[in-house]
């Protein structure tokens, strides 16, 4: 069986490197949207097992996502990650407080996101 | 050769978005007045994606350069430093270090330490104190908990800018919502600013998505509603509490402000210490009703004592009342700011419809003015800005061609001339070319031939204001400067005010609004002509002289007389309203002026100084040339209050109106 992470990140450099990341994990599938709205769009298509989110994207914010992703009974369940450059006390607040279950700042290790991302998709 | 070079990967997005933050730069530097917010936030969010993208690929110079670059942004674009042309260069100049450091890494690292301390250098602006604003917003937890910490200063900017938050629903099918939101966002440019967009399910349906809009605009509902272009919206301002009152000490001095953005509103924020005063000054007033009252009692007075003591209560009443109206005007007075900070953001978006290069200085925006003033000046000036755009300002290439920078400038200053308030809008554009304004004058049969060869700029200039000459559709031939300038002059005289222009070719033109500070009284100068009465308004009195018929001299048409070294045009008010002439009469001289111009009226009394409450002549008599309104003054008479505007145009582009004679 595999699983499929949705990873939501306007920069390619770093969306491809969480990509990459993830990919090394048996049986993880990568969707990439390049922005919030994006993201919406792919969001009904597939069943995601676990999505990747930065905060400050050009059209809706992280936080409008994670928000939109909690309200809704069919992606409720879905454990959620920010990842973000900024440490910002404000956006980690309010992230957990809707629902994240994990806020990461970049740079991020490799080692570190793939443990964490097995641990919630429960890979052995 | 520096023996770790980057991979290609991050070489090339980091030329790529260091570029595009470049770009970025420019467009911030070209804006006039408060950066772009939107521009601004992707500056940052470019600088935060290079320093990611230097992190996850070990570029530590790179890194640490974007992080000071990255944190400079994020207190500018959070209101907490400004952006001065010094610090746009250093940014510049990080872009620079940007591109270097991806290519070759090794080279630039000293510089780039540097630079990055200079970056982190940057003060600070002193924190606000005080409530947060945001407080004082009525928005659903729900909306609120979802706005990063940028949205939130957006949010808190509209409010300081004393504008709305409109919170609007709509729904746009999933294929196509990104289109549409990206279509509103374009629309909503110079209208208002999309602070922020929460997606949500509409309903059951799983084609499509709700959204709630969160919108900062100065504009009315009818006006954003336009913006959606005919989706069903459902909009409606976010309700803002109260601000609490604050406390009486060190807060007397502080102005009014108007409770709604250019909406208008027909309400008013008051300071509540002002209204104390009001408060004050209604107890001293009981006091005065009160002594009045003994004195009716007062058996033991003799009759010129008793007089003596009502003369004086009655002197004491005046003055209270005096202060009472001075203060109630004072509470009416706003600063014009918000109108100019509208048209900064209107030049901006005209500007980029027109495909021009604009920059809009202001000045005196700390003027304060009546409010019905401010609400009703933003027509006419929104019209001369356009046509200052429009047709005045050159396109960039023109303008170097003709020796001038490539972004046109316009200056918008207000300044406060005892009870007037004068604003100008100049232009550093084309010009006016006059010599075909006289050319269409004659065309259009508004001069004859004859006396249009012999016109002189000021005549012209009425011209250009006239309805027959704005109508033309072959202005455009002459900078557009006369369309619509009649429905301008309209407006403007409506508030008692006056326009006019200067203009030299090829340099610019400068309209200039001569207003009074409040519509709400006018104190006016009453005198006697033929046994008659007029009021002239005491803000356009510049002198009263005694006047001598034997100085006076006629000068290209014009009856002239010296005045302090000035010749000015003088006309009896007698014969400008066709009355018959006492013989011991034009014993004065009343000097009026508006902005440059003078004029001398002759009259034969003067009966002293007067509070006026205009109003319009009715219907019935429509527009009297020369009188602005009628006034009360006690004891049911009625005196007409002169147009000194009017008169001034009258006599200086008409035919020589009289001959003053003794």
């Amino acid at each position: 069986m595999g699983y499929k992470v949705l990873i939501v990140e306007d920069s390619t450099a770093s969306r491809e490197f969480i990509a990459s990341t993830i990919q090394q994990i048996e049986g993880a599938e990568v969707v990439c949207a390049g922005s919030g709205f994006d993201a919406l769009k792919l969001l009904p298509r597939y069943r995601f097992d676990l999505i990747i989110t930065d905060i400050n994207m050009p059209d809706i914010n992280g936080l409008e996502l994670i928000n939109f992703v909690k309200m809704n009974p069919n992606y409720r369940e879905t454990p959620l990650f920010i990842v973000t450059g900024e440490g910002r006390e404000h956006d980690r607040e309010r992230g957990l407080q809707l629902g994240a279950a994990e806020f990461l700042i970049k740079p991020l290790q490799s080692e570190q996101l793939n443990e964490l991302v097995r641990r919630y998709l429960k890979v052995a | 050769m520096s023996p770790d070079r980057p991979p290609a990967e991050f070489s090339s997005e980091a030329v790529e978005t260091a570029e595009a933050l470049g770009r970025n730069l420019l467009l911030l530097e070209k804006s006039a007045g408060e950066p772009d917010p939107e521009v601004l936030n992707s500056v940052f969010r470019q600088a935060h994606s290079l320093k990611g993208l230097a992190a996850t690929f070990g570029q530590e110079r790179m890194a640490e350069l974007a992080h000071a670059a990255e944190d400079l942004l994020d207190r500018l674009r959070l209101g907490k430093a400004r952006l001065t042309p010094s610090r746009l260069d250093l940014l510049l100049e990080a872009v620079e270090l940007f591109q270097r450091l991806a290519e070759t890494p090794g080279k630039a690292a000293k510089e780039a330490k540097t630079l990055a301390a200079r970056l982190s250098a940057v003060e600070e602006l002193p924190e606000r104190l005080g409530e947060d604003p945001l407080d004082r917003l009525e928005l659903a937890p729900e909306m609120r908990r979802v706005l990063t910490e940028f949205e939130e200063h957006r949010l808190r900017e509209t409010l300081r800018r004393e504008e709305l938050v409109w919170a609007a629903r709509v729904e746009y099918p999933l294929e196509s919502f990104d289109r549409e939101l990206e279509q509103l966002k374009a629309r909503l440019r110079g209208v208002g600013e999309l602070v922020s967009t929460l997606p949500g399910p509409a309903g059951n349906r799983v084609d499509a998505l709700s959204f709630v809009l969160l919108i900062g605009s100065g504009a009315g509902q009818a006006e954003l509603r336009k913006v959606f272009g005919g989706v069903p919206v459902d909009l409606s301002a976010v309700p803002v509490r109260k601000e609490r009152p604050a406390g009486p000490e060190g807060e007397a001095g502080r102005p009014a402000e108007a409770a709604e953005g250019a909406g208008g509103a027909r309400t008013l924020r008051v300071d509540i210490a002002r209204l104390d005063a009001l408060m004050d000054d209604v107890g001293e007033l009981r006091l005065i009703g009160e002594a009045i009252r003994g004195l009716s009692d007062a058996r033991e007075l003799s009759p010129r004592a008793w007089t003596v003591e009502l003369l004086r209560e009655q002197r004491r009443l005046v003055r209270r009342l005096d202060i009472l109206q001075d203060r109630l005007l004072q509470a009416r007075m706003v600063p014009l700011r918000p109108l100019f900070d509208r048209m900064q953001r209107l030049v901006r978006r005209m500007a980029r419809e027109a495909g021009k290069e604009v920059v809009l200085e202001t000045a005196g925006a700390e003027v304060q003015i009546d409010k019905r003033l401010v609400e009703e000046l933003s027509d006419p000036l929104v019209h001369l800005v356009r046509n200052a755009i429009d047709h005045g300002i050159e396109p960039s290439g023109l303008r170097e061609g003709r020796g001038k920078p490539r972004a046109g400038r316009l200056l918008l200053s207000a300044e406060q001339l005892g009870a007037r308030v004068v604003l100008a809008l100049a232009d550093d554009g084309a010009g006016v070319d006059w010599a075909r304004v006289r050319e269409v004058a004659i065309q259009r049969g508004l001069l004859d031939e004859h006396r249009a060869r012999a016109a002189g700029e000021r005549e012209l200039q009425a011209v250009l204001f006239s309805p027959g000459f704005s109508t033309a559709s072959a202005v455009s031939a002459m900078s557009g400067r006369g369309v619509g300038l009649d429905v301008v002059k309209t407006n403007i005289a409506g508030l008692s005010g006056v326009i006019d222009v200067e203009s030299r070719a090829g340099e610019g033109t400068t309209f200039r609004v001569t207003l009074p500070v409040t519509l709400a009284t006018v104190r006016g100068l009453l005198v006697g002509v033929s046994g008659r009465v007029y009021a002239v308004p005491l803000s356009s009195v510049l002198d009263v002289l005694a006047n001598d018929n034997q100085q006076i001299e006629s000068e290209r048409g014009h009856n002239v007389v010296p005045v302090r070294g000035r010749s000015i045009p003088v006309v009896s008010l007698a014969e400008t309203f066709g009355l018959p002439r006492k013989a011991d009469g034009s014993a004065y001289l009343v000097v009026v002026g508006v902005a440059e111009r003078r004029l001398g009226l002759v009259v034969d009394a003067l009966h002293g100084q007067r509070d006026l409450v205009t109003q319009a002549l009715g219907p019935r008599l429509g527009q009297v040339p020369g009188i602005s309104g009628a006034a009360e003054v006690g004891h049911h008479h009625t005196v007409l209050v002169l147009d000194v505007g009017a008169l001034l145009d009258e006599v200086l582009r008409g035919p020589p109106l009289l001959v003053a004679q003794g």
